[in-house]
């Protein structure tokens, strides 16, 4: 922890107080910065997977608990907010391309041996999207769609994934202090903090899909 | 580009294509020998749960197995349109039974995208891939990875 100048020898001088906080702020302004721009960086060792030409892309795995601020809360953002089950998520809008709606005309191809979660492949404008099931991949059970309730798929970056969840509730503009965001991400990984005001989950969608996990089992 | 090298580098093949359940699955057309309806299937008593039987095929001995058990679905009862495909793979000769057979496609080889990559190993290695046909999603089988070694030596000693 830095050291913040005594109450005492501010009250000396203010003006030489005033230049060591501003040095303070200074330093602690790098050690943060050092630390965001560390967050993502490949553990060594690990090597990187090559992308096979024309695959069904994944995220890219997390190969390390993350323990800061992910990229897209660094500086305002905004969040589309969804329903599973009862509850009310949220995702950030830098992940999430595209919104599909869900209804009877979409045909979802299951595929053998995959497990629960995968709720199989959807084609949307040409393009074969791999479904997951949010509410089991945040520890739920998996429910019947309320009769009426419309399903949706929040179409992920970075690769053919779409999550799978309820209504859209609404899009929120947030800062990085709307959210109490969780130092300690080794359990439920998939949670990036609380949205204060709306006691709402803020996903971390790289995280939620447990790629790297099924393929180990 | 001429029509003999895109040939080359985007061969076309021919994928025969069969229902289990709500999904329509493609194999290598080269690896089926023939199409019977399903007739009398002895069962064999000790034989792993995905075999449902033997049948004889003009004085032979093929193995059948329930493509739908070997795929985790839920099983059915052999129906009217159910077939029993005779396929050939690393020179096992063995009948896969399934739902019905719909039709032969050609596909290109860069219209097929790979299988997702998520699930147990067994099934990472028999789904060779997808691709969009008729406007429906078709499953590609890969008829070698069907079946373990482990397999393979069981049936062997049926």
């Amino acid at each position: 922890m830095f050291g913040r100048a005594g109450f005492g020898d501010r009250m000396k001088t203010d003006r030489v107080g005033q230049t060591t906080i501003g040095w303070q702020d200074q330093v602690l302004l790098f050690y943060l910065r050092s630390l965001l721009s560390q967050t993502f960086d490949r553990p060594e060792g690990i090597p990187a997977e090559p992308e096979k030409p024309g695959a069904l892309t994944t995220p890219e795995p997390i190969s390390a608990v993350p323990t800061a601020l992910p990229d897209w809360a660094r500086s305002e953002f905004q969040a589309v907010c969804f329903r599973i089950g009862r509850m009310v998520l949220a995702a950030p809008l830098a992940e999430v391309r595209r919104i599909e709606r869900l209804d009877d005309s979409t045909k979802v191809t299951a595929l053998p041996g995959k497990p629960d979660w995968f709720q199989g492949l959807a084609r949307f404008h040409g393009e074969i999207i791999q479904l997951a099931d949010t509410e089991l991949l945040i520890g739920g059970k998996r429910a019947a769609p309320a009769d009426g309730a419309r399903r949706h798929a929040l179409l992920l970056n970075g690769g053919r994934w779409g999550l799978v969840c309820g209504e859209i509730v609404d899009l929120v503009r947030l800062r990085e202090s709307d959210v109490r965001w969780r130092a300690n991400r080794k359990r439920r990984a998939w949670a990036a903090g609380t949205i204060i005001d709306r006691l709402c989950v803020l996903v971390d969608p790289r995280s939620l899909i447990p790629v790297a996990r099924c393929q180990d089992k | 580009m001429s029509e003999a090298l895109e040939k080359r580098s985007d061969p076309v093949n021919q994928w025969v294509t069969f229902r289990l359940g709500e999904e329509t699955y493609g194999i290598n057309v080269m690896q089926v020998q023939e199409v019977l309806r399903v007739t009398e299937i002895a069962p064999v008593p000790g034989a792993p749960d995905y075999v449902v039987g033997i049948i004889n095929l003009r004085g032979n001995v093929v193995t059948v197995i329930d493509t739908r058990k070997r795929f985790g679905l839920i099983p059915k009862e052999p129906d009217d349109a159910s077939r029993i495909v005779i396929i050939e793979a690393e020179d096992q000769v063995i009948g896969i039974l399934v739902d019905s057979v719909a039709e032969v496609v050609e596909l290109r080889a860069s219209e097929i995208e790979s299988a997702p990559n998520v699930g147990n190993e067994e099934s990472a290695r028999y789904i060779q891939g997808v691709t969009s046909h008729g406007g429906e999603l078709l499953i590609l089988v890969d008829l070698n990875q069907l079946l373990s070694d482990e397999d393979k030596a069981d049936l062997d000693q049926l």
